[in-house]
Formats: structure tokens, C-alpha cells, sequence
């Protein structure tokens, strides 16, 4: 019984590392986003990797890593809950917040959507069809 | 070694913070100056959990990093985005040589031992007496009888001090209400023209009652764990704040949560943590013993006190948590009354007051 729950720390502990690992790879890809994309709004697509990728899945992760912690006593539920709940949050506002983001800076002209394939929204801001 | 590497980053920190400061006064775009307070607001954050003190720190950060920089942003939003003041040179140059004097002053007293000696890492006096009695069920006629150290310095052992930096907080909200007097702003809300967009709208909607929860618990759990009263009661306003910004203000007048009722909460908190202070003088007014003002645990010739234990030996915290409940209350409705105030259009306020006199009700 003993040996069970142990195995089944390890296999907590390394799942979360393995989620950990994944963090690090989609950080680094965001931070090469920022730097090399071109314009406002392929940089906060690059942003939002950072934070669901690099943010989200780490967190969960650390979840599984800290429920994995036999040493930490029952504390370790507390660290586990807190790193579970702050990314249920983080993936709840990231998203909403890069959509208001863009939307500001779409409607206001604050960023120029440059170079362009195509702008739907500008196609039909200018037929009238938004409010 | 390990105490000169918390000398360090505590230096690192005050001189970012310094570099900051300077960044936000010579930054002619006010937005701009309002992130670079809001860095320096930060590194201070981080030299009061490097001193220790991961309640103020709790509290810093909303205060500071959330709520400050929101104000300041409405009244730029009524204002102007840019200085069209150049900062001179010269003011610059001679704030400049004024900050590094004060430095090289400073650490000039301090490396003459001009503020006495520098407390060693040990635990001193004070801090062994307050560790010890903060809980100690076997010196009860001494202690708190609650486990949060700060909480119970904050509202028993200097719960006189507290007392008065809350009237100075809620004097300064009053002041605030009363240079608006007069001035009632309504309208009517349209889901379609107010506010942001639907997606926003629905997740703040997810969000509020999240805040609500986190806040009430760091407001009751305040004997307990850090946090307390004016923590929580920060944490709460943000939702309001949110609400605010995502919906429009005009949400508050369809939902009918108006200034008046936002006052009336306030106010009632602040009659709980006067009651609060006065309750073991009033109950010892009916059992014909001594009391003591804003006293919590029985002292000696005061045998009345708040009960500390629950049933199943669940920690009351004894008056603190009265008095964390009630001040969460009040700093809560006591900065939404500000930013309802902060969000009246300029032009409707400049209309009012040309107008004279003021409006009939």
C-alpha cells in the first residue's frame, strides 16, 4: 500500500516536471516572438503563447509536482490548490485580455496592421457593420 | 554571507526604485510615468518582503500596483496624456545632486553607527515578548489569544493606532464626498453602447465573484493567516473597479448600487469597529467590572473578554475578527465611493459648477 502511493508520487512528481519542461520550450518560443514578429498583433499572439504555454501549463505542473511532495506534509494540498486555481485564472484572463487588447487597438488605429493579408474587421468597420 | 546578500538586493532594490522615481518625473507621457511608479512601487514591495513583512506587502501591491495607478489613469483619462511643461535641466540636474547627497549622507550616518547599532539577525527583546504572547493559552492574562503576530499587533496590542489611521483614510474619503456634493451623475445603461466588448463583459461576470471570494477570505481568515481588514478590503474593491471599467458606470445606476449606498456601507462598518472597541466597556458596564478600551482578551482587574475558542477548538481570534470583517466593510465601500466619484464626466462636473449653487434633490 505504502509502495503504491509512493509510485504514485513519482509518477505525479515527474508528470509535472514533464509539464514544467513544456513551460520553458513555449516561453522561449514566445520571447523569440516578441522579438522577431512584425507588427502589434502577431506580437500579442506571440504574448498569449507566453501565457497560456509558458503560464498555464507550468502552473499545472507545479500542481502536480507539489501534490507529489510527501515530505511537505498536508501543506503541500495548499500549494498545489493555489498553483491550480491561479492557472484555471490565467487561462480564463489571458485570453480575455489580449482579445481587449486588440480590439482597442483595432478600433482606435492605435496600431497599424502592417504588413497585411487581409482585415476582415477593416473590411466591415468600413461597410458599416460593426458598432 | 547570506545576511549581505539581503544587504545587497535590499540596495539593488532602493536604487531601482530611485532610478524609477527619476524615470517618472522627467517621462513627459503621463501613461508612461505612471508604469515607471508603478516599477518603483514594485521594488518597494519587494524591500518590505525583504524586510519581513509579507502583510504589508499583501497589501502594497494591490494598493500600490492595482489601485494607485488606476486613479491616476482616470485623471489622466480627464486631463491631458502629455506635459507640455518641459522639465529643465537644471531641475533636474539639482534633484539629481540633492538624491545622491542624501545617499552618500546617509550611509555616511549609518557607517558612523549615528543610528545606534545595526540589530543583529537574533531575535531581539520586543519580538521574543510578542512572539511569545501572541499565543499562549497558558498566559492568558498577557496575550492575544489569536495566531496571526501582525494581526494582533495591528488591532490589540496598538489597536489605538489603528484606529486613528483609519479616521485619517475615511476622513479623506469624506473630504472627497464633500468637494462633490451636489454633483449626480446618472444615465441610462445600453448593453450595446457601453462598456467593452461582449467576451469582456462575460468573463468579468466570471471573474467578480472570484475576487469577492478571495477577498472575504483574506478579510475573515486575518487572525489566522496574513492578510486582515484593509487587505481584504482592497482586494474587494477591486471587483467593483472591474465592473467599472468593463461595463461603464452607468451598470451601477441600472443595477441601483448608488454613492449613498456605498456611504451607508461604509459608515456602518465603522460603526462595527467603534462598537467593537467599545463592546467590552459596555458589557462591563452591566457586570460591575473594570475595562478597558478596544480590549479583546481578559486582562487583570477586566475579567470580561471576547470569547477566543469555538466550538471544536476553532480559533475566534478573540475582537480581531470583528474588527477585520467591519474594516473590510468600510475600505471596500470607501473606495468604490471614490471611483464612482473618479468616473462623473469632467464636462458634466464643469456644467454643475458653472451653473452655481447646487442641485436640488
Amino acid at each position: 500500500m505504502n509502495d503504491m502511493a509512493s509510485v504514485l508520487d513519482w509518477v505525479l512528481v515527474l508528470l509535472g516536471e514533464v509539464l514544467v519542461s513544456i513551460g520553458v520550450f513555449f516561453d522561449v518560443v514566445a520571447a523569440i516572438g516578441m522579438l522577431r514578429f512584425p507588427n502589434f498583433f502577431v506580437r500579442l499572439h506571440a504574448a498569449t503563447i507566453g501565457a497560456i504555454g509558458g503560464a498555464f501549463v507550468p502552473l499545472i505542473g507545479v500542481a502536480l509536482i507539489a501534490a507529489g511532495c510527501d515530505f511537505l506534509g498536508p501543506y503541500r494540498w495548499f500549494i498545489s490548490g493555489a498553483a491550480a486555481i491561479t492557472a484555471i485564472l490565467v487561462l480564463m484572463l489571458a485570453p480575455v485580455g489580449s482579445h481587449l487588447l486588440a480590439k482597442a487597438a483595432h478600433e482606435s488605429r492605435a496600431a497599424v496592421v502592417e504588413p497585411k493579408v487581409v482585415d476582415f474587421l477593416e473590411e466591415d468597420r468600413v461597410r458599416g457593420e460593426t458598432r | 554571507m547570506n545576511l549581505l546578500l539581503y544587504y545587497v538586493l535590499m540596495a539593488l532594490c532602493s536604487l531601482g526604485s530611485v532610478i524609477a522615481v527619476v524615470f517618472a518625473i522627467i517621462e513627459r507621457d503621463l501613461l508612461k510615468a505612471v508604469l515607471f511608479s508603478a516599477i518603483q512601487s514594485t521594488l518597494y514591495a519587494f524591500l518590505y518582503y525583504l524586510l519581513m513583512a509579507p502583510d504589508i506587502v499583501l497589501t502594497y501591491i494591490p494598493v500600490s500596483v492595482g489601485l494607485y495607478p488606476a486613479v491616476i489613469l482616470f485623471l489622466i483619462k480627464k486631463t491631458e496624456r502629455f506635459e507640455n511643461v518641459e522639465t529643465k535641466r537644471s531641475v533636474l540636474l539639482s534633484s539629481l545632486v540633492l538624491t545622491i547627497t542624501f545617499v552618500i549622507v546617509s550611509a555616511a550616518v549609518i557607517a558612523g553607527r549615528g543610528i545606534g547599532p545595526i540589530p543583529t539577525p537574533d531575535v531581539r527583546f520586543l519580538a521574543a515578548w510578542y512572539l511569545g504572547t501572541t499565543f499562549n493559552p497558558s498566559i492568558q492574562l498577557v496575550s492575544a489569544m489569536a495566531p496571526e503576530g501582525v494581526t494582533s499587533i495591528v488591532w490589540d496590542y496598538r489597536g489605538l493606532d489603528t484606529v486613528f489611521e483609519t479616521a485619517v483614510l475615511f476622513l479623506a474619503i469624506i473630504a472627497s464626498v464633500a468637494l462633490m456634493r451636489g454633483i449626480e451623475h446618472k444615465g441610462v445603461y445600453d448593453e450595446l453602447k457601453h462598456g467593452m466588448s461582449l467576451i469582456g463583459k462575460t468573463v468579468t461576470k466570471i471573474v467578480v465573484p472570484l475576487i469577492i471570494g478571495v477577498g472575504i477570505s483574506i478579510a475573515l481568515h486575518g487572525h489566522l493567516t496574513p492578510g486582515g481588514g484593509f487587505q481584504g478590503g482592497s482586494a474587494l474593491a477591486v471587483a467593483p473597479l472591474l465592473v467599472l471599467v468593463i461595463f461603464s458606470k452607468y451598470f451601477f445606476d441600472k443595477v441601483g448600487f448608488t454613492k449613498g449606498k456605498a456611504l451607508a456601507i461604509r459608515s456602518s462598518g465603522l460603526l462595527g469597529v467603534g462598537l467593537t472597541s467599545f463592546a467590552i466597556v459596555i458589557a462591563a458596564l452591566f457586570a460591575r467590572s473594570g475595562a478597558y478600551i478596544l480590549q479583546n482578551q481578559p486582562r487583570v482587574g477586566a475579567p470580561i473578554g471576547f470569547p477566543w475558542k469555538g466550538i471544536d477548538g476553532v480559533l475566534l481570534g478573540g475582537s480581531l475578527l470583528s474588527f477585520n470583517a467591519c474594516e473590510a466593510m468600510a475600505v471596500c465601500a470607501g473606495f468604490v465611493i471614490l471611483f464612482l466619484l473618479l468616473a462623473i464626466p469632467e464636462e458634466y462636473v464643469r456644467k454643475v459648477l458653472a451653473q452655481g449653487g447646487e442641485h436640488e434633490h
